[in-house]
């Protein structure tokens, strides 16, 4: 178990992997903060129960991606609001960002997450341990997520 | 878009929106609907044992028959309720702990908000009616004990009586349902597509 200094001093060293799954499921400046405090919320919870068995940054993605998949504001009606809005990013206002929050937008929450462990390396093994199913699903969903990107890059390109 | 290009965006993007706030655990300032539900449970078990306390205390003090029986009743109940209740929040307690598989995750909150939805219906539908029953259990008993064999049995205020009851318990149901299905439906449905999308290429050879 961690204490808290040990723990405060982990997440600060990985602090760019609760980021990146911030940036990649919240486009909205309030509920990203709120996404940030409830991915700490539980992983401090859960830091009682972390045995070291895994990578330390292994785990805090599990937890990341965990409660950014399964979180949802009780204030359903404002946020559906948010979600369809798609409001850009003040600091995106580059055509690469702009194509990439389109491209990231049009992802269910759950290939987001698959995007996320493809891009930063991990196996498909070790991704389907995290996200729970068999290896075998979890090339099937990868091979359709880039071809979707790819008809998505094309489509932009000929536009 | 090439995957390398999204690597290296997804990257800026991260590095962009990255912060310098202090960095601290946060107090129990949660927005989730879990955390949400969770602290809920906890009001209700608070609540449902100073009821019950209170119960005890008069069922002690109290000397009419019948007002022991409806409060013990009462007791009874909200017992049951006390149970049910912690087995919600050792499920919650359970879901909040990410740090399992997601599919785990998914299926974890699903259970505990069906859980919450049905405990609350049931809550709502039964509760009041079978306190009103109770009452009139207890009035009669009292009425019975104080007259003895000459009381006329009320079988008018029966038959009147439970067409009313009926209605209540119906209309009670029908709005607990559309009152829940509005604050968590849209979750719940949520979940289950993500639960579906997430299993759907399962049996791919």
């Amino acid at each position: 178990m961690l204490s808290e200094k040990e723990f405060l001093s982990a997440i600060r060293e990985h602090e760019k992997i609760i980021w990146k799954v911030i940036s990649i499921y919240q486009t909205n400046s309030g509920d990203r903060e709120d996404l940030r405090q409830e991915i700490l919320l539980n992983a401090w919870k859960g830091s009682r129960n972390f045995r070291g068995e895994a990578k330390f940054s292994t785990w805090l993605y599990q937890v990341a991606l965990n409660t950014a998949i399964t979180f949802y504001k009780k204030d359903l009606r404002q946020n559906a609001l948010r979600e369809m809005q798609q409001q850009p990013d003040e600091q995106m206002d580059q055509p690469e960002m702009e194509l990439l929050n389109k491209a990231i937008n049009e992802l269910s929450r759950v290939d987001k997450a698959l995007v996320m462990l493809f891009l930063d390396d991990y196996s498909y093994a070790e991704i389907a341990v995290m996200m729970g199913i068999t290896a075998n699903n979890v090339a099937v969903k990868m091979n359709r997520i880039k071809s979707r990107l790819k008809q998505k890059a094309l489509h932009d390109l000929n536009s | 878009m090439e995957l390398e290009n999204l690597r290296t965006a997804l990257e800026n993007r991260a590095t962009a929106l990255r912060s310098e706030k202090n960095l601290m655990i946060p107090g129990t300032a949660s927005v989730s609907i879990l955390a949400r539900i969770e602290r809920s449970i906890k009001w209700e078990i608070a609540l449902a044992f100073a009821f019950a306390a209170l119960c005890l205390l008069a069922i002690f003090f109290m000397d009419a028959l019948s007002e022991r029986v409806f409060l013990t009743l009462l007791l009874a109940y909200t017992i049951l309720f006390l149970f049910r209740l912690r087995v919600i929040l050792n499920k919650c307690r359970k879901a909040t702990d990410s740090s399992g598989p997601v599919k785990n995750c998914i299926v974890e909150t699903i259970s505990v908000v069906t859980s919450f939805m049905h405990f609350y219906e049931r809550l709502t539908t039964w509760f009041l009616p079978l306190v009103f029953i109770a009452a009139m259990v207890a009035a009669f008993i009292a009425e019975f004990a104080r007259s003895g064999m000459s009381m006329h049995f009320p079988l008018f205020t029966i038959l009147a009586s439970l067409p009313l009851i009926a209605a209540w318990i119906w209309l009670m149901r029908r709005f607990s349902r559309w009152w829940l299905n509005r604050l968590y439906g849209k979750y719940l449905q949520m979940l289950s597509a993500q639960l579906t999308e997430l299993t759907r290429d399962d049996s791919y050879p």
